[in-house]
């Protein structure tokens, strides 16, 4: 074995996780790597990752024009001529050149095409904008961000009645988006971010059959009120979600009180969701919302960054820090739950004309 | 594809005297020149006189130096469908109860129903028409010369004091088929011409239209179905895409892969200089894009096709049955 195979290995790997290059030329990988070109025992390596079934063997041929130089394939060699500079290879008395590539098996990498971000309960979530400024400048190209709003939420979240209201605003809104973003051209699914109580809002929609046409591409939950047991696998089985990443705060002291008072939650943004489909990634000193200070989101979105990488890369390949499986969870002693709730209720039925007269000032 | 003359039906495979029957049919309609090709190709002996082709070809299907398939693939060449341009044209407005009335009235009548023509005129000549309840299709016929370059018969020659290069090339006859082809569920129809480069496409197209307005079929040229649409969305990933060019008035984008299997979707940069472009400041769209067996089931083959969105013409890159050149139009249409 040669001492260079583990770092070509090691390329390999590099590649299939970030789902780039996968077919590539044995003289561009050679490159890559720092071995110079021809090398036996580089040669080597590739063929016996062919004969073991790692990498395949592409057959291709190259215009022989020295001008263009492109990739042809058989049916273009069949015709005998080149679609991309017009040689007639049998008037000119060329063949084209014969060249060899190598493939592995693996995903490509995937684009943000439009994203979609909610915010959680009691907050103005000047975070949102801090998002949507960072992802227009990490593209290069233009990726639409529909910052949703749906007000100063304070008591709202005590009772269930409001939560169904609030999440069919939502699915409305999004429907709506979605025919327009179509209307321009883009016709992807759009990814998703959701914090605390917007996360609770957009599991209720996803469960809501009314909206049952709405599908969504991959989804970051941050500081998460959705109950741990949430089926998410059902919904990414029947294609109305990709995947699943849950960021989880190690320090969040909101989300284990939220199934008291917030009817239908749970505390997935503290002990991570149970479902095996979703990636759960604890960061262990975070607190409910670390994941949205501007510091933490100039990190997690920049190149390679964890959110970066959820959005964009191979999931098969994923690894984080603190990526970890959920193992049990156990709603709280139902009576507790219930005499907590009917607090909430009877908070929310005293104050809610303040807040009513409150929200015509400041929706 | 071109079915072998003779007794063979359904699967069985022609007999050796079938063989020799087709080929003599085909030396009988065509001159010296295009059986060399087929002699030449599969470096059987040629011979200097038509009497010797015969015999020839006849020891080449004895001694199975030359097969059925052979022959097939070389009738596929001429007859058969892919490897040729394409363009695509709103179907005519005539009724297509009309048509069969039309076509007997007319002085093509004697052409209605014919089989394969061997036939390869230096001019561009109708051979056969035929008509049934779904579709119409027309079919030309064209001896084409061409020129292979033949560098072992390059030669200098000193005259005085000059010294002279002289570079040969060989005759090389082409077979060239031209069509019209209308469905009557499809609001398009078209026209295929071969691949042959000396073809004039402006030509075909007149003597075409000519035809077709003789039979009452169109009166004046049919419009123009353009794929700009249909390139924009195929290269915005939904389909694979070997390259793909947007012009504006002024200038033009171009985008293309270096990859053996996959287009510009499966390199990320690329890609993203893609989702950078905004269709609608963009007129004109071209491309090419890979058909693949593994994205769409139901091909016989991968086909790359070059598109050229504002003249709705499409170029295929392999020879392909009928009905994958119809599976290509139809994803096509839906994305334009």
């Amino acid at each position: 074995m040669s001492a260079n195979e583990p770092a070509w290995q090691e390329e390999i790997g590099r590649r299939r996780a970030l789902g780039e290059a996968l077919e590539f030329d044995p003289v561009d990988f050679a490159a890559a790597v720092g071995t110079p070109w021809p090398d036996a025992s580089l040669q080597s390596f590739l063929d016996k990752a062919v004969t073991s079934g790692t990498l395949d063997r592409v057959d291709a041929w190259r215009c022989p024009n020295p001008n263009c130089r492109r990739t042809l394939d058989a049916g273009m060699v069949e015709s005998g001529e080149c679609p991309h500079c017009g040689s007639d290879f049998r008037e000119q008395g060329t063949q084209p050149e014969v060249i060899v590539r190598y493939r592995f098996a693996g995903e490509v990498s995937r684009d943000i095409h439009w994203m979609i971000v909610v915010h959680g309960m009691n907050s103005r979530a000047r975070w949102q904008e801090d998002f949507s400024w960072r992802i227009a400048n990490r593209l290069k190209y233009s990726a639409p961000v529909l910052i949703y709003k749906y007000g100063w939420a304070t008591i709202d979240v005590l009772v269930a009645w409001r939560h169904r209201q609030l999440a069919q605003d939502l699915g409305a809104r999004i429907r709506r988006a979605i025919a327009d973003a179509s209307e321009h051209g883009i016709t992807d699914l759009p990814d998703v971010v959701v914090h605390s109580f917007g996360s609770r809002l957009f599991a209720l929609l996803l469960g809501d059959p009314s909206f049952a046409d709405l599908s969504f591409g991959r989804v970051i939950c941050a500081g998460s009120v959705v109950r741990p047991d949430f089926n998410w696998s059902a919904l990414i089985e029947v294609g109305r979600i990709e995947a699943v990443l849950n960021h989880v705060g190690g320090n969040d002291a909101t989300v284990p009180l939220a199934q008291f008072l917030i009817p239908g939650s749970g505390p997935g943004g503290k002990v991570g969701y149970l479902d095996e489909r979703c990636l759960n990634v604890c960061s262990a000193d975070f607190g409910h919302s670390s994941c949205l200070s501007e510091a933490t989101m100039e990190q997690t979105l920049a190149e390679n960054g964890l959110w970066d990488r959820f959005l964009r890369h191979p999931l098969k390949a994923f690894s984080a820090d603190g990526l970890f499986t959920a193992q049990r969870w156990k709603p709280a002693w139902a009576p507790l739950r219930w005499f907590t709730r009917l607090i909430g209720v009877l908070i929310f039925a005293l104050l809610a004309p303040i807040s009513a007269v409150r929200r015509l000032f400041d929706p | 594809m071109v079915k072998a003359t003779g007794n063979a039906t359904g699967n069985e495979k022609p007999s050796k005297d079938d063989r020799k029957a087709e080929v003599r049919q085909i030396i009988l309609a065509q001159g010296n020149d295009f059986i060399k090709e087929l002699l030449r190709a599969h470096g059987l002996k040629i011979g200097a006189n038509k009497k010797d082709f015969e015999i020839n070809l006849t020891a080449a299907i004895e001694s199975d130096a030359l097969t059925q398939e052979m022959i097939d693939a070389w009738l596929a060449e001429i007859e058969g469908w892919g490897n040729q341009h394409l363009y695509l044209f709103a179907a005519p407005t005539i009724a297509e109860s009309k048509l069969k009335a039309q076509l007997q009235a007319s002085k093509y009548a004697a052409l209605s129903g014919l089989k394969q023509s061997y036939a390869f005129p230096d001019r561009l000549t109708l051979t056969s028409i035929a008509l049934d309840g779904d579709h119409l299709s027309l079919v030309w016929h064209l001896g084409k010369e061409g020129w292979n370059r033949a560098k072992d018969k390059d030669r200098t020659e000193e005259v005085e004091l000059e010294r002279y290069r002289y570079e040969a090339y060989r005759q090389r006859r082409d077979r060239s088929t031209v069509r019209f082809e209308w469905r009557f569920a499809d609001h398009y129809c078209a026209i295929l011409i071969h691949r042959n480069k000396e073809i004039d496409h402006a030509d075909a197209m007149q003597e075409i239209w000519r035809v077709l307005a003789a039979l009452g079929i169109a009166e004046k040229p049919l419009a123009t179905v353009p794929l700009n649409n249909a390139v924009k969305s195929a290269s915005n990933g939904k389909s694979s895409t070997k390259s793909a060019r947007f012009e504006a008035e002024g200038g033009f984008v171009e985008l293309g892969s270096t990859l053996a299997q996959g287009g510009i979707e499966s390199v990320e940069a690329v890609r993203q200089a893609r989702l950078a472009v905004n269709d609608n400041a963009f007129a004109k769209a071209q491309g090419i894009f890979n058909f693949t067996i593994e994205e769409h089931k139901d091909l016989n083959r991968s086909i790359a096709v070059q598109i050229y969105g504002t003249e709705g013409r499409l170029r295929f890159w392999a020879q392909c049955p009928r009905d994958d050149v119809y599976r290509v139009l139809n994803f096509l249409q839906q994305h334009n």
